[in-house]
């Protein structure tokens, strides 16, 4: 993100107890400045070493620049980032800066564009925390939108699996280029702060728990140099999109295969706007086919296969992976191609209900409409279980959680804010911390048993053990500050005076072709079944169930499919 | 195709088993003690059959996937196809028994199903601690194992389930750091434990027969695409010699020689001809030196070849008992691990670079640059002690520059943050680490950088040892391409000006390998990394690619001239 | 023609048999075969292979150890 050239030091330093080692010199960091502003940078980020034990030299850099580099936007790591590990502040700090002057200019045309369309009201972006924020307060904390997508996904997911009673939910949110994986545990969303920190590059801001692949409709199917097939994650995109948007495309992708296979309507894709034409789709199949011994139709059944199990493996990583037996979770299932896919991945997986909501092709976009205000403020102050300062603990929370209302405040939130307090710990001698929720009011000596009691429920959740009478480190303290917004009621679907209700011949593995009942959703009463094979169709979308199962649309609105797997 | 199973389903069952080790990964990762283990990664966690074939492994540390195989082959062959039960755990640290140094621990359970022994379950790790002669092990003057740490042959630290306290006692008063020790295997047996899990889980999925037959034939197609890419590779008879100098005791070359011959689908890679074994610990145990071989060619071929028991078949590596390649007790052996494993993995890349010119490599900086330490921190009273390590330059490739600061070939491991580094260690405080110009081979494609990093000592007493290495002689360039820089390791006592070795100063025997030296609060270390060999001719580096490097302080602007020619290119600019 | 064959695992002595080919110490298992004139000890049949195939040609007799 910044070559090397555009990196430099400054020779003032912390130890890791924050004592200064060595004070900034002023007149270095003002010759810094003229080298920053011949440089032509667009923004620039400040990270020092120890920045998150005390913020003191970070904010000496950062005063010099102000006053020295006039507008050019700042990101500075202990206000955006305040964790230890410097290269994971610093990358996270860099991505801050880098966005800095492109979110801004965003914000700023949306903004003048939606004024001079007659919308002069706030308006908010999508934070990746699943909060949203106004979009002032966006363009000053512009790493916080990182992920907001699939973020908008899981706070829809929140109200729907609140309306059905569903409070550990899996999601598949399957597109054109990708499928995104989340999971709901008791009503909650996961946080992280180490996304892919297993095995990438690190971006340390709270996001949701989401897992991407690149399985769409449009990844492309292929034979490795072992004779594997294999789907994605290399996508044909919209452009030249599968073979049967007939725009060019000649590598059969996941859509080519659904629609072979008569779970996708060639006359009704994208409610009818779009033509598939299957006709160079065989050749193409049986092209690819041929050299694994599979004819067209195997083929094509093996394509969404493959796609399905890849998905299945994702949902593992967020489920299994964290402890989490994905056949005691509800599968929830959107974007354009999630509910083509979803039932045969909750079979693979064991997952014995899918539910389809409303408007399932904007589904992340309406999650947006319901989120509420989130601010996040952490304290960060290493204590041991048995030392720790319980006073200045109690007070820092109760400064943190006084500019956290305040920001809220600013983001024009008038309401009674909802509180909730977390501290993250681990065992001392661990490096990786886990957030355990803590409970309101004065932590007092009891308080704090309670919560390393709750750690080592956690500890034993997620890893089988817990060490018994083991010092706790506690690491940092965090305070969540939530503004509820008015919960826009999802105007229920009405059943249509459309009766809309066909059959068509459906490929299955093992059983050839089966006539499927097809079915307009609109045309469905609530608390009507459909046995499968059938394939539901909407706008945006098409649900598809496998022969033995059923679906059935609920009072509230989403449709529920059984899977026929026993929990 | 001999057995007829859904490729799908194959597939499913290599992926489901690659995913269970990473998520071993990540559990010893989050939960154990030592920075070693969850900063550097310096493990691995694999699974095997019950016959002891490896079925699966993820993307940890290659010296330690290959050698984790012959551990286990031993462990099985010792304690007996009968003698596990469920709920058991076996622990193994004998380098002499198959393991590749003292401080890599091994850690294996049996997965029962239905009362039968299905897989086992297995991880490796670098324990910061191991009760050698100094704190940290890897004593760079060490002259037989025992001075290396405690040696455990394959004994059981749980029998069904129950831990097995006369055993852990027995480790825990050996180590300098039981809290961290214990903190660390309990991590291990986490992970182990969450494996076995997940096997069930697979299991009652799809079946005993299924797996074992998806198993098998996962193998089978590991092993013929293995083959397959040898074949590519041309028949013949391929030379390479290199060396390790001095061993910490006596300063001369121990010289290894590699006859490689390619043989159709088959590999044979002899090292006949090779040094006698050193006095002091550079010598690599035979399950190191195949270890470092499979590594080459697991970098040479096609990394979507599921990495099980198959990818190693078509190897033959002999390797001559009492050399420095396959050392006979009581040799010491902890750099074989470190310091003679990337240099073995380096020469088949050597050997072949006429012969697949577009798929080798240059030499790597070739050193794990051992730097280990150890005390009792003054702010707790405890005892702490750290095994450093530090990235080099990698070799250029066809195509592309070589890496900068990556821990060498044969490890695999990330580098620990400053940040934790000094929170963990109070011993130390980093003054600088930063990319050094011009240490990269020069070539078309030029070779990874090495670094520097400048230690001060904070506390008023602490225990350093080192086991380093291409202090001497750089590593090589390939097909015209020039060598990188050479390291180097230099102390400052306080209140003085001038950088000395080890041994002007404290009067060692080798200024790269020693053991126990004490430094005093203000003297500074300064570690220099290896640069990674360059990759054909300089001046037929893209001039622009020149320019950049200038620009971005990798190479300097002398060199840009004298080596790579760019003024002769100024005229395009 | 070769067998399998097992060796005594001792705690008594340290130094160990290995496989006359490569070199590969022995834990329990070992191929025994008449190799070359004399009672030998490889990891496998095929080392006992390779040992005819290409270190007698290149080498020559290796000393019985």
């Amino acid at each position: 993100m910044a070559s090397r050239r555009l990196c430099l030091g400054v020779d003032a330093r912390l130890d890791s107890d924050g004592s200064v080692v060595k004070p900034v010199d002023e007149d270095e960091v003002r010759a810094l400045c003229r080298t920053i502003r011949d440089s032509g940078a667009e923004a620039v980020a400040i990270c020092l070493l120890f920045s998150y034990v005390s913020t003191e030299h970070e904010e000496q850099v950062k005063r010099i620049f102000e006053e020295e580099l006039g507008d050019l936007p700042v990101s500075v790591s202990h206000e955006v980032a305040p964790i230890w590990r410097e290269y994971e502040r610093s990358s996270t700090t860099i991505a801050d800066a880098y966005l800095r002057p492109l979110l801004g200019r965003y914000v700023q045309s949306l903004d003048s564009s939606l004024r001079s369309a007659g919308m002069t009201r706030e308006w908010t972006l999508m934070k990746s925390n699943g909060g949203a924020m106004l979009s002032g307060a966006a363009a000053d904390a512009p790493i916080q939108t990182v992920m907001s997508g699939p973020a908008g996904g899981m706070t829809a997911t929140e109200h729907v699996a609140r309306a059905l009673g569903e409070p550990n939910v899996l999601t598949l949110d399957m597109g054109g280029t990708s499928a995104d994986v989340g999971i709901l545990v008791n009503g909650k969303q996961r946080h992280t702060t180490e996304y892919e920190i297993e095995w990438g590059l690190p971006a340390a801001v709270p996001l949701i728990d989401i897992k991407s692949i690149g399985a769409g409709g449009g990844s492309i199917a292929w034979v490795d140099a072992g004779g594997f097939l294999r789907v994605g994650p290399r996508s044909a995109g919209a452009e030249p999109g599968p073979i049967c948007y007939g725009r060019g495309g000649t590598e059969p992708t996941v859509t080519d295969a659904n629609l072979l296979l008569g779970r996708l309507d060639p006359e009704y894709f994208l409610n009818g706007r779009m033509r598939l034409d299957a006709s160079s789709v065989t050749e193409a199949m049986e092209a690819l086919g041929e050299p694994l011994g599979l004819g067209a139709l195997e083929l094509a059944a093996s394509i969404v296969e493959i796609a399905n199990e890849n998905m299945a493996s994702a949902i593992k990583m967020v489920s299994l992976e964290r402890g989490h037996d994905p056949r005691r979770f509800a599968l929830l299932a959107f974007g354009g191609a999630g509910p083509l896919h979803a039932a045969s991945v909750a079979r693979v997986l064991g997952i014995p209900r899918v539910i389809v909501p409303q408007h399932p092709g904007v589904f992340s976009a309406l999650g947006l409409l319901l989120a509420d205000i989130r601010v996040d403020k952490v304290w960060t102050q290493a204590f041991r279980s048995n030392d720790v300062d319980a006073e200045l603990v109690n007070r820092q929370f109760g400064r943190i959680t006084e500019r956290a209302v305040a920001e809220l405040r600013q983001e024009g939130y008038a309401g009674e804010p909802e509180i909730r307090r977390a501290i993250n710990m681990r065992y001392f001698g661990q490096n990786y911390e886990h957030e355990v929720e803590i409970e309101g009011g004065e932590l007092d000596e009891a308080a704090l048993e309670r919560a390393f009691r709750g750690f080592d429920r956690l500890h034993a959740e997620r890893y089988g053990y817990r060490i018994e009478g083991e010092v706790i480190e506690l690491v940092s303290f965090k305070v969540t500050v939530i503004g509820r917004r008015p919960h826009l009621d999802l105007a229920r679907a009405r059943a249509s005076t459309r009766r809309e209700r066909s059959t068509r011949d459906v490929y299955v593995r093992g059983q050839g072709f089966v006539e499927a009942a097809v079915v307009h959703r609109s045309a469905l009463e609530p608390g009507e079944h459909v046995e499968g094979p059938a394939v539901i169709e909407e706008e945006g979308s098409t649900s598809f169930l496998e022969p033995g199962m059923t679906v059935r649309r609920t009072a509230e609105g989403p449709l529920v499919i059984e899977t026929g797997m026993v929990a | 195709m001999s057995t007829v199973i859904d490729p799908v389903a194959l597939t499913v069952v290599d992926n489901y088993l690659t995913s269970c080790c990473r998520d071993m990964g990540v559990t010893m990762m989050t939960t154990a003690y030592s920075p070693i283990f969850n900063e550097s990664l310096d493990f691995s966690c694999v699974i095997f059959d019950p016959r002891g074939n490896m079925l699966a492994q993820a993307e940890f540390c290659p010296s330690q996937i290959g050698t984790i195989k012959f551990t286990v082959d031993w462990t099985i062959e010792e304690l007996g196809p009968d003698g596990f039960d469920e709920g058991d755990i076996v622990i193994h640290d004998d380098p002499y028994r198959g393991s590749g140094h003292v401080p890599e621990h091994m850690l294996l359970k049996p997965v029962f199903w239905e009362g039968a022994l299905v897989a086992f379950v297995a991880n490796v790790a670098h324990m910061s601690e191991v009760g050698a002669k100094t704190p940290g092990g890897l004593s760079g003057d060490a002259t037989e194992i025992y001075q290396e740490g405690l040696l455990l042959p394959p004994v059981k630290i749980k029998r069904r389930g129950e831990d097995v306290d006369d055993i852990w006692k027995i480790i825990l008063s050996n180590h300098r750091t039981p809290r961290v020790t214990l903190g660390d295997f309990r991590a291990m047996i986490g992970s182990l434990d969450m494996a076995e899990r997940r096997i069930h889980a697979l299991i009652a999925d799809y079946g005993l027969d299924f797996v074992q037959a998806a198993a098998d034939e996962l193998m089978a197609i590991a092993e013929r695409r293995m083959r397959a890419e040898i074949e590519a590779i041309p028949d013949g008879t391929y030379t390479f010699e290199d060396a390790i100098e001095d061993d910490g005791i006596t300063d001369r070359d121990y010289p290894i020689k590699l006859t490689l011959t390619i043989d159709g689908g088959e590999v044979i890679a002899d090292f006949t001809g090779s040094a006698p074994q050193a006095v002091g610990p550079v010598n690599a145990i035979y399950a190191v030196t195949a270890s470092a071989i499979y590594n080459a060619f697991l970098h040479l071929t096609d990394p979507t070849i599921p990495r099980n028991e198959g990818c190693y078949r078509p190897f033959t590596i002999i390797a001559p008992p009492g050399t420095i390649v396959n050392c006979s007790f009581p040799a010491p052996v902890a750099g074989g691990n470190t310091e003679t494993s990337p240099r073995l993995t380096d020469m088949i890349f050597g050997a072949l670079q006429h012969a697949i010119p577009d798929r080798i490599a240059a030499s790597c900086g070739g050193t794990s640059s051992p730097f280990l330490f150890g005390g009792i921190d003054p702010r707790t009273g405890e005892p702490y002690a750290h095994f450093h390590f530090e990235g080099v330059g990698w070799g250029g490739r066809r195509g592309l520059d070589g890496n900068s600061m990556v821990v060498t070939i044969n490890g695999n491991c990330r580098n620990t943050p400053v940040e934790v580094f000094e929170t963990r260690y109070p011993a130390f405080r980093i003054d600088s680490y930063r990319l050094v110009p011009d240490s990269g081979g020069p070539g078309e494609f030029r070779g990874g950088l090495g670094g520097e990093r400048i230690f001060t000592v904070t506390v008023p007493e602490v225990t350093v040892s080192a086991l380093l290495n291409r202090m001497k002689t750089e590593p090589w360039g390939v097909l015209g391409g020039g060598e990188g820089a050479v390291g180097g390791l230099w102390v400052r006592r306080a209140g003085t000006a001038e950088w000395r070795t080890f041994v002007e100063e404290f009067g060692t025997m080798s200024p790269s390998k020693f053991s126990g030296v004490t430094l005093r609060d203000g003297d500074q270390v300064r570690i220099l990394m290896p640069g990674g060999g360059g990759y054909g001719d300089p001046r037929l580096r893209d001039p622009e690619s020149v320019r950049c490097d200038v620009a971005e302080g990798f190479v300097s602007a002398d060199a840009a001239r004298a080596v790579y020619g760019l003024e002769s290119y100024a005229g395009e600019a | 023609m070769g067998e399998w064959r097992e060796t005594e695992i001792s705690y008594l002595k340290a130094n160990r048999a290995a496989c006359e080919l490569c070199g590969h110490p022995i834990a329990r298992r070992y191929w025994g075969a008449e190799a070359d004139g004399a009672e030998r000890m490889f990891c496998s049949p095929d080392h006992e292979r390779l040992y005819n195939d290409y270190w007698l040609p290149r080498y020559g007799r290796k000393a019985v150890t």
